[in-house]
C-alpha cells in the first residue's frame, strides 16, 4: 500500500465502513506506526466537528426524563447474592406454618374491596406511564395519599406464554420491583416509600418477575411523593 | 458548570452531572441519530444508547485530543451506523452535509478555536462539488463503502475514491491540527 491508500484505509476504518478482515489490518498498522495513530486521531476529529455541523432537530418531548429513568436503571447497584446458610429444621417448621397462616388471611382477606376503595377515592393520585419507542396499550397507578397503598390498572397486549410485565419503582438509589402483573387483573401494590418520588417503569421480564429489570422499561411515568 | 466540570462529576458517578450533560448535547446528539437513521423513535433509542456509552466509559474522553463535543459526535455517529446496519434497513442518507432546514450545532463548542474549526470546515464544505459533498454524505450518514457508493450512484469506483480523497483531504485541511 502506497500512503495515498494507507489514508484511505485510515479515513474508511475512522469511518466504520471498513469489513472485518480490513480493519484488522489497519488494526495492525495502527499497533505499529505512529503515523498512522496521529492520521486517525486527526480523521476522527474531523469527523467529530463535522457531526456538529449536522442540522439541529429538538430532541422529543420528555426525552430527558426518559433518560433519567434509564440512567437510574443502569446505575442502580445490583442485589448481592446472598450467603446460603444452614437452615436448622425448627425455622423451616415456623416458615410452614407462618406461610399457612399468611395463606389463610390473604384468602380471607378481602383484597379487592381494598382495590375498589383506592380506586374509587376522590383524593387518590393519578399516574398515566407513558408508552415509550412502539409499546401499544395503556398503564394507570392509583394511589391513596399519605399511605404506601397502590393499585396499578393495565390494558396491554398478552405477552408471550413465558414473559409477564413487571412494575419496577425507580430512583438514584436503585431499583425495587413492584411486582409482576397477571393476565389484565389489577395489581395491588404497596409503595416502598411514601415520602419518596419514584420513576414507575414497565418491563417484560421472564414469567415470574426478575430481581433486577433485564430489559428497557416499555413505559414510564412519575409518581410523586404520597406524605411529607 | 462546564463540560470539564461536568465530565470530573460523572466520574464521579453523579447521576445528576450525568442528566445535565445530556440535556445540554441531547439536541445535537438526537440530530445526528436522526440524520443518519430518518426514524424518530430509532433516533432517540440511539441517542440514549450513546449517553449511556458515554456514563460507562467517560475515562476514555481526553481532553488533550478535542473538545467533548466532538467526541461525543463522534459517538453518536458510529453508534446511529451499527443501528443502521443491525435493522438492514436501507439508508436513506441525505446526499448534503448541510441544509436549509436547521441550524447548525456548532454552538455546542465551548471553546472559541473548536468553533473556528468548525466554521472553517463549513465554509470548506459549501465550497466543495456537488459530487464530492455527495460521496462524503453517502459515507457519513449512510455508512456505506466506497463500493456500495459507486453502486448507489452508478459510477465508477475509481471516481468515487477520487472525490473521497479530495473532499477528505480539503475537510481535514480546513480542520486543522488539534
Amino acid at each position: 500500500m502506497n500512503d495515498q491508500d494507507i489514508s484511505d484505509r485510515i479515513a474508511a476504518y475512522a469511518l466504520n465502513t471498513l469489513s472485518a478482515e480490513e480493519r484488522a489490518e489497519v488494526e495492525a498498522l495502527l499497533a505499529r506506526s505512529t503515523e498512522a495513530q496521529a492520521l486517525l486521531r486527526s480523521y476522527e476529529a474531523m469527523f467529530g466537528g463535522l457531526g456538529t455541523l449536522t442540522p439541529q432537530r429538538s430532541a422529543p418531548q420528555g426525552a430527558a426524563e426518559r433518560f433519567r429513568a434509564r440512567l437510574a436503571a443502569e446505575a442502580a447497584p445490583l442485589p448481592r447474592p446472598k450467603r446460603a446458610q444452614p437452615f436448622p429444621v425448627w425455622i423451616a417448621l415456623a416458615a410452614a406454618l407462618l406461610i399457612i397462616a399468611v395463606g389463610l388471611m390473604v384468602l380471607l382477606s378481602p383484597q379487592t374491596d381494598d382495590i375498589v376503595v383506592i380506586l374509587g377515592d376522590p383524593n387518590a393520585v393519578r399516574v398515566e406511564l407513558m408508552p415509550q419507542g412502539a409499546a401499544t396499550g395503556t398503564i394507570r397507578f392509583v394511589a391513596l395519599p399519605n399511605t404506601n397503598q397502590g393499585v396499578l390498572l393495565a390494558d396491554l397486549p398478552t405477552p408471550a406464554a413465558d414473559q409477564q410485565y413487571q412494575l419496577w419503582f425507580i430512583t438514584a438509589e436503585g431499583i425495587r420491583s413492584g411486582g409482576v402483573l397477571e393476565g389484565d387483573q389489577p395489581l395491588r401494590v404497596s409503595v416502598p416509600d411514601p415520602s419518596m418520588s419514584y420513576t414507575l417503569g414497565i418491563t417484560l421480564e421472564p414469567r415470574g418477575g426478575s430481581q433486577q429489570p433485564t430489559s428497557t422499561p416499555i413505559f414510564i411515568g412519575t409518581l410523586p411523593r404520597l406524605q411529607g | 458548570m462546564d463540560d470539564r466540570q461536568l465530565i470530573a462529576e460523572i466520574k464521579r458517578r453523579n447521576q445528576e452531572a450525568m442528566v445535565q450533560l445530556y440535556q445540554r448535547y441531547a439536541n445535537l446528539i438526537y440530530s445526528i441519530t436522526y440524520r443518519v437513521l430518518n426514524d424518530e423513535g430509532g433516533a432517540e433509542e440511539c441517542s440514549q444508547d450513546v449517553f449511556l456509552r458515554v456514563w460507562q466509559r467517560i475515562d476514555q474522553y481526553d481532553a488533550a485530543r478535542g473538545a467533548f463535543a466532538t467526541w461525543l459526535s463522534g459517538i453518536a455517529r458510529n453508534m446511529a451506523i451499527d443501528r443502521l446496519r443491525q435493522t438492514a434497513r436501507q439508508a436513506t442518507a441525505p446526499y448534503d452535509l448541510l441544509s436549509d432546514d436547521g441550524r447548525p450545532a456548532f454552538e455546542f463548542l465551548q471553546d472559541w478555536a473548536d468553533r473556528d474549526r468548525a466554521q472553517s470546515l463549513r465554509a470548506m464544505i459549501e465550497k466543495l462539488p456537488a459530487d464530492q459533498v455527495q460521496v462524503i454524505a453517502l459515507s457519513y450518514y449512510g455508512g456505506m463503502t466506497q463500493s456500495e457508493i459507486a453502486a448507489h450512484l452508478g459510477i465508477p469506483l475509481g471516481t468515487v475514491k477520487t472525490r473521497m480523497r479530495s473532499a477528505l483531504q480539503k475537510l481535514r485541511d480546513a480542520w486543522g491540527q488539534e
